[in-house]
């Protein structure tokens, strides 16, 4: 079968999510001066005439305002918002509601481009007023999630996540269904719920058309990332490692490529090789960059446990030359997960052993249902004091 | 002055000559696409054709599969309006590699079956079909391990090549008798190795396969290691047969390690090491997989340098059935003070 370029079925690019991303790394103390991006970011401006989004660029960073220039895109833009102003006039007077409806459209999707952020959530809203059909108003809201994203308004995302919800389920197609699952695992993914953006990820890696957001191999990126931290060890190979649209681009993508290995082969000096470069890619994303530590942190968590989980002790020697770290570093990090409760271990030190004491599964489910039934009592009387007046 | 007929024809040949000596010089893939632009220039669409197909196996071997998987859809658009029937199984074919290589097998499977159907509608040339054979022998092999099926693909494969005297006939061979000996069979090696047809084939390809089979035959490990480093041209540098062998040596190994332990409850590491012949971090790398992976019941204590083996622990069911029962009570008693609240 040859490949489909799905990407003539992704939407358009409409706000433009590499501009945030520009715009992101120029935030970063790194890249606040590079050049190259500074002047993607003002071609972009120029070519699309955005003059709200530009004010809003050189207040936050703190840039000298190019009067001239501004003046300039403040023009296009009245010029072209009384032209389509007119074009609505006019077809509410002469034309119908179709009309009427698809030149409000256009009028917010411009707005939307120009980077006026108010001014587009307000004509959206007057817009689906006049919209009808299912599939129209799912597309408006799902322009409404890309700005969300776009601008991070949390609120917006939220409030428009569920509206789209409720109307898939009245009867949304296949298509809009895999494309909310998509913005739905963003959102998880940029608020730390790793499991739930795993899981929609991985539904819809063959039928990937959001282009608009991001490219397939980001995508593909971003899925082994939340599935590494999110899967158990037989669900990862299942989905990740034999899953042939993962492999296939993993080809191209080296460094991802050898970090999913390096851990489900055990090889965990590679693996925090690899996770040191991995932390610094995701330092850079706009999405992952609040969660770098996090990720590390629990990654790490998951590496040791992963050892830990075949022996009942092995040596600190053993475990430093692994990991090829030195042992103070073993003994510190273990050390601090074992004091916050994440691994099941004892460090020996004087006998420069590691032992796991892992609960025993019979005594776990003792406690457990000793500590439930007791929680099950307390309601009950509680139950019991209610029914009784 | 030649005419235009005879140029294309003049080029074509030139370039099949030039692609066909498999020199590497790296010029390749830029004669291939000047002779294109040419082509295109000229008009001659089916020299251009033809070309795109040769510069695909090129970026087949370069691998540069983007590029190869971009200019096969484009052809194959417009080999299916032309209906140029074989020149498309040549390009489905060229896919089904490419995707074999990129290790996406349902979409490699489905190259093949177009590329067969497409075959099966014209006089399909003993080579072409061989190549046909050897990839469905290839892709039965890979992750369906239907070493049954693989083994006649190849053996027609290997027929169809024979009938030509093309020197990939051995290659053939070599993956009949690697499918033996993933079926356990090695002893059958030994029968096909001195039957007729393929006995003016022996040479380094088939002692190599020999003496892999008794290897397995024999469940040594250290021959078969022995046997990969003689043998490394043959056996490593094919990346079919490796990671066969890959998988085969790993299986053996765990077969072994299991049957060692066996008898035992409680069991020095450096003893498993030292009846296995191997050495001992090796073995205890391979064991904590192992565990890991559920492979087998038991656990490593490095601090006694020891392997201890659990009984295999009828589960006890009360417990989680108990559970349940409470989590469902809770329930139930939800519902009650809802109903409850509704009445007072």
């Amino acid at each position: 079968m040859p490949i489909e370029n799905l990407e003539e079925q992704g939407l358009e690019k409409n706000p433009d999510f590499d501009l945030a991303q520009w715009r992101f790394l120029l935030e970063t103390p790194k890249n606040k001066n590079a050049p190259e991006i500074k002047k993607n970011i003002l071609r972009a401006v120029e070519a699309n005439n955005m003059a709200p989004y530009y004010e809003d660029l050189c207040k936050s960073l703190s840039w000298k305002c190019d009067d001239k220039l501004l003046k300039k895109m403040k023009d296009v833009n009245a010029a072209e918002l009384k032209k389509l102003d007119d074009s609505i006039e006019d077809a509410e007077k002469n034309l119908g509601e179709t009309e009427v409806r698809e030149f409000m459209l256009k009028k917010a999707e411009y707005l939307c481009k120009i980077g006026d952020k108010e001014a587009a959530l307000s004509q959206f809203r007057k817009t689906q007023e006049k919209t009808v059909t299912l599939g129209y108003r799912l597309d408006l809201v799902f322009h409404l999630i890309r700005m969300g994203l776009f601008y991070m308004d949390h609120d917006l995302i939220n409030r428009n996540l569920e509206k789209a919800q409720s109307l898939i389920d009245e009867g949304g197609d296949w298509d809009r269904r895999n494309r909310l699952k998509v913005y739905r695992g963003i959102y998880c993914m940029s608020i730390r719920d790793f499991k739930q953006a795993a899981g929609l990820f991985l539904d819809t890696v063959a039928t990937f058309t959001s282009y608009e957001l991001m490219d397939y191999p980001t995508f593909v990126t971003y899925t082994v990332f939340c599935s590494m931290i999110a899967l158990e060890r037989p669900e990862l190979r299942e989905k990740v490692v034999k899953g042939s649209e993962i492999l296939e681009v993993l080809h191209s993508l080296p460094k991802i490529r050898n970090f999913l290995f390096s851990l489900y082969d055990c090889h965990y000096g590679e693996f925090f090789r690899m996770l040191a470069q991995v932390e610094d890619q995701m330092k850079y994303d706009r999405f992952l960059a609040p969660h770098y530590r996090y990720y590390t942190r629990e990654m790490r968590i998951i590496a040791y446990t992963q050892l830990l989980e075949s022996y009942r002790s092995l040596a600190l020697d053993y475990m430093a030359q692994a990991f090829g770290v030195t042992v103070e570093f073993i003994d510190q990090e273990l050390a601090r997960f074992i004091a916050a409760g994440r691994l099941h271990c004892k460090i020996d030190k004087v006998g420069g052993i590691v032992e796991t004491n892992r609960p025993d599964s019979k005594n776990w489910q003792y406690q457990a249902t000793i500590k439930q039934g007791d929680i099950l009592l307390n309601r009950i009387q509680k139950l019991s004091r209610v029914i009784n007046i | 002055m030649v005419s235009k007929a005879k140029a294309a024809k003049l080029v074509r040949g030139l370039v099949d000559l030039f692609l066909d000596m498999e020199a590497g010089t790296g010029k390749e893939v830029e004669l291939c696409k000047e002779c294109i632009e040419w082509a295109k220039d000229e008009k001659r669409t089916f020299l251009r054709q033809a070309l795109e197909a040769r510069l695909i196996a090129l970026y087949h071997d370069t691998k540069d599969y983007q590029d190869a998987l971009l200019l096969a859809s484009s052809l194959l658009r417009e080999l299916k309006q032309l209906d140029d029937k074989a020149l498309l199984v040549e390009v489905q074919l060229l896919e089904s590699r490419i995707y074999h290589s990129l290790s996406n097998l349902p979409k490699a499977r489905a190259a093949l079956t177009s590329g067969r159907t497409t075959a099966n509608g014209i006089y399909c040339p003993p080579k072409l079909q061989a190549a046909l054979d050897m990839q469905s022998g290839i892709l039965h092999a890979a992750d369906e391990r239907d070493f049954k099926t693989a083994y006649s693909y190849f053996y027609e494969a290997f027929e169809g090549y024979d009938s030509i005297d093309n020197p990939k006939a051995v290659v053939a061979l070599k993956y009949m008798l690697l499918c033996k000996i993933m079926l356990n069979t090695a002893d059958e090696v030994q029968a096909i190795v001195s039957g007729k047809l393929a006995l003016k084939y022996s040479g380094p390809e088939v002692e190599a396969m020999k003496s892999i089979a008794q290897a397995s035959h024999k469940r040594s490990l250290a021959e078969f290691q022995k046997t990969l480093g003689t043998f490394k041209a043959q056996l490593s540098d094919d990346p079919i047969v490796n990671a066969h062998l890959k998988t085969l040596y790993d299986n053996l190994l765990e077969q072994n390690l299991c049957r060692i332990i066996e008898p035992f409850s409680r069991v020095q590491v450096q003893h498993v090491s030292n009846l296995i012949k191997l050495p001992m971090d090796q073995v205890e790398k391979k064991l904590s997989q192992m565990i890991l992976d559920k492979k087998f019941h038991g656990i490593l204590d490095q601090g006694a340098g020891v392997l201890i083996v659990f009984e295999e622990t009828a589960v006890d069911k009360t417990y989680e059935n108990s559970l349940d029962t409470i989590q469902n009570m809770g329930k139930v008693v939800d519902a009650l003070y809802t109903k409850a609240k509704k009445l007072t």
